[in-house]
């Protein structure tokens, strides 16, 4: 079976954890995160007969103040940046965080991603401006951590990149 | 010229025009690009041609060989430069290994070196030809290598996972990619120096559980491990890391997530799966077991033996008992867990239970199987006759007395009439043994003979006799109804009595009848009881009869059980003389 070491990055409170919640059954507690800064879950995905194992590292959350250990993407088959839809703030630091990730590992592919769409949509960029930003990833999905939406479909894609 | 021949000349110029005259043309023309043509192809080539017969690296490697001894040669000082750093990281990363290895066996051996044990281990170690090092190292670890991970270095995913115990392992991705994280984190955390392989994590230790992480270039080999780890397991680690490189080495470089190619990797894991349990545990239960049974047997052979011996001593003291006079103790012996001992007595002599007990033998625990003699031992005779004298039937104006002086010399003396005299005399001669005494009569006034017809004298000595038939009774064995040689013995003397009691009786016109009572203990059903006193009494009667006792007077009686305190005494025949006036 394939393995895939999928990381999540995202400024801090865009919903990343619950994102992976949302997909898999949590087996580590969070005080790992606490500990080290990264909390790791598996899940398999399942395509056309064909199996991946998603090893799901959720970084901490990064804000200004402090970086991330760019070291936790070594190896990663892909990165996903979760910005937040009622923050406009979140957009600016997720491609600040893209920056530093493209800095260190500029192969891999990232995957951005705008969570809360449950939530109505409270930020100003308009669709066009969010396209231009999407540029810069592999994919673009919208999806609510919430309801599901899209959350599925969303590791899917990362799973059979 | 036959149509066969024309093609062939044909394809001749044709060739000719294709390609010159000597291929020259051709020639000419790979010449030209030779270069090119075989660069497009060179990787290849020399790759299939290495895996069809591997002859590729048979030429390559002497000539790889020898220009890199040239190029030592030549340029050793740029070399030693290149080296320099490389081989530095080398020889630490050995010498620390070496050290953690050589610290832990000292530790060891120092913690070892002073107790009791090690005078023992010292010994065996000797005994067995190995190192007495060696000896303590392989009896102070204990250890087991519960799972292995082989880890992808770079995405922190796992390759391979064995276990010793499948049930207990635990999430082995997971656990790869947590570890990997960790090292990060260490070495983003703590960091200082440059080199990332200088601050990985080598071990994660709590008391009794350590994660043993070998770092290869690739991969990492973890292992879980409880107990205190020998420092063979680490080399063993290391040896299993390198072997592992070794084979997958192309995996390894193109890994790109996909497991399958490591799938055999278990070989060379599983050497590493190792433990070893200190002796002891499982042993020592059976050694209980063994142990108690051992115990168990001897105790029982104790008990046999204590048994057997407390009888033989039973058995010895019997042996070594003086038995008083008038008894032998002819044979004693063991059987069916019991002593018995064949006797031989005297009716005058002590009755033989009377005499263990007074000599603290225990009669119950001894089987005595008495037959009766004649024992001619003087004190014997000496009691036959003072018997003899004191029981002596006389009329109220005789008596008799015995004296015992010096020497075994026995003086009668008294006063009795002729008969009387005459009868004693000869009843003293009638004694067996009696010439081992010697028996004054001369002081016994004997009167003239004169008829004994006084009739108060002669009732009183019918009444003497008749007491005296009337306490004796006659004694049987258990559930027996036949009379033993003693008892026989004992009633041929009665008889005697019976007789001379009839004379009296016959004298003084008396009518005599003897009622012989059987009667039995309580032992057994009442109805057999009943038989068994009649059949005792009428042996009694029938025995008497045969002695010369007239038969009707002679009246037997089954008393049946008596509930008596000592069952003993129930085993007996009673007889009762009755007598009345002829009137």
């Amino acid at each position: 079976m394939i393995q895939k070491k999928v990381c999540i990055l995202g400024p801090t409170g865009v919903g990343k954890t619950s994102l992976v919640k949302q997909f898999v059954e949590g087996i580590f507690s969070e005080k790992y995160k606490t500990t080290i800064g990264v909390k790791i879950d598996k899940k398999q995905v399942n395509k056309e007969g064909r199996g991946v194992q998603l090893l799901l590292w959720d970084l901490e959350g990064i804000d200004r103040y402090c970086g991330f250990n760019p070291r936790y993407l070594r190896g990663a088959s892909a990165y996903i940046i979760v910005v937040d839809q009622t923050r406009s703030q979140s957009l600016l630091e997720g491609i600040e965080i893209l920056d530093l990730a493209r800095e260190h590992y500029p192969d891999i592919p990232a995957f951005f991603v705008v969570n809360k769409t449950d939530l109505p949509t409270s930020w100003h960029w308009s669709e066009e401006e969010l396209n231009n930003y999407a540029q810069r990833f592999a994919s673009l999905t919208k999806t609510s951590a919430k309801t599901g939406e899209n959350v599925e479909k969303l590791f899917s894609t990362i799973a059979f990149w | 010229m036959p149509p066969s021949e024309m093609p062939d000349s044909s394809l001749e110029k044709v060739r000719e025009l294709l390609i010159g005259r000597d291929d020259k043309f051709v020639q000419e023309q790979l010449q030209r690009d030779a270069k090119g043509i075989v660069t497009n192809v060179v990787s290849e080539a020399l790759f299939d041609r290495e895996t069809k017969d591997g002859s590729v690296n048979k030429v390559l490697v002497p000539l790889v060989e020898k220009s890199l001894h040239r190029s030592i040669e030549a340029n050793s000082e740029k070399i030693v430069g290149t080296l320099y750093p490389l081989v530095g990281t080398l020889v630490r990363k050995a010498v620390s290994s070496f050290l953690v290895e050589f610290v832990e066996r000292t530790n060891a051996l120092i913690e070892n070196s002073f107790s009791p044990k090690s005078v023992s281990w010292r010994f065996k170690a000797w005994q067995s030809g190995v190192g007495y090092s060696e000896y303590v190292a392989s009896q102070i670890y204990q250890y087991q290598v519960q799972q292995l991970l082989v880890i992808h270095r770079e995405t922190g995913t796992l390759l391979h996972s064995i276990s010793s115990d499948p049930e207990k392992e635990k999430d082995a991705d997971l656990i790869s990619s947590m570890l990997v994280a960790i090292n990060d984190f260490v070495a983003d955390a703590f960091g200082v120096t440059a080199t990332e392989s200088d601050n990985e994590l080598g071990e994660i230790k709590t008391e009794d559980f350590t994660l043993l992480i070998k770092i290869g270039p690739q991969a990492l080999l973890v292992a879980a491990v409880t107990g205190s780890i020998p420092p063979e397991v680490r080399g063993k680690l290391q040896q299993a890391l390198e072997e592992f490189h070794q084979f997958y080495q192309q995996p390894l470089i193109h890994y790109d997530g996909d497991n399958a190619p490591f799938d055999g990797c278990e070989a060379i894991l599983s050497d590493c799966l190792i433990s070893e349990r200190k002796e002891g545990e499982g042993k020592k239960s059976k050694r209980i077991v063994g142990a108690a049974v051992i115990v168990v047997i001897f105790a029982a052979l104790a008990i046999l033996s204590f048994m057997r011996l407390s009888l033989s001593i039973l058995k010895s003291d019997l042996h070594e008992l003086t038995p008083p006079p008038g008894i032998i103790v002819t044979d004693t012996y063991i059987s069916n867990g019991n002593v018995h001992a064949k006797v031989l007595r005297d009716p005058v002599a002590i009755n033989i239970e009377e005499w263990l007990n007074e000599s603290a033998i225990d009669a119950d625990k001894v089987t005595i199987i008495e037959e009766p003699f004649v024992s001619l031992k003087p004190s014997v005779v000496e009691r036959k006759l003072e018997r003899l004298i004191d029981d002596y039937p006389l009329s109220e104006s005789e008596s008799i007395s015995v004296e015992k002086g010096d020497n075994r010399r026995f003086v009668i003396s008294g006063t009795v009439f002729t008969p009387t005299a005459v009868n004693l005399t000869q009843q003293i001669s009638a004694i067996p043994g009696i010439s081992a005494i010697t028996v004054d009569t001369n002081t016994l006034d004997v009167q003239a003979a004169y008829e004994v017809d006084d009739a108060v004298l002669q009732k009183a000595a019918l009444n003497r006799l008749v007491n005296k038939v009337s306490s004796q009774n006659v004694l049987f064995a258990t559930n027996q109804e036949a009379l033993s040689e003693v008892q026989l013995a004992k009633l041929e003397a009665l008889a005697n009595d019976i007789k001379q009691l009839l004379t009296f009786a016959d004298k003084t016109s008396t009518v005599v009848s003897i009622v012989v009572m059987g009667a039995s203990d309580n032992s057994g059903s009442s109805a057999r009881n009943r038989a068994l006193s009649q059949k005792r009494a009428e042996n009694v009667v029938n025995s008497l009869i045969s002695l010369g006792i007239e038969s009707d007077i002679l009246i037997p009686v089954s008393l049946g059980e008596l509930p008596l305190q000592k069952a003993s005494m129930g085993r007996s025949v009673m007889l009762n003389v009755l007598i009345s006036s002829e009137q």
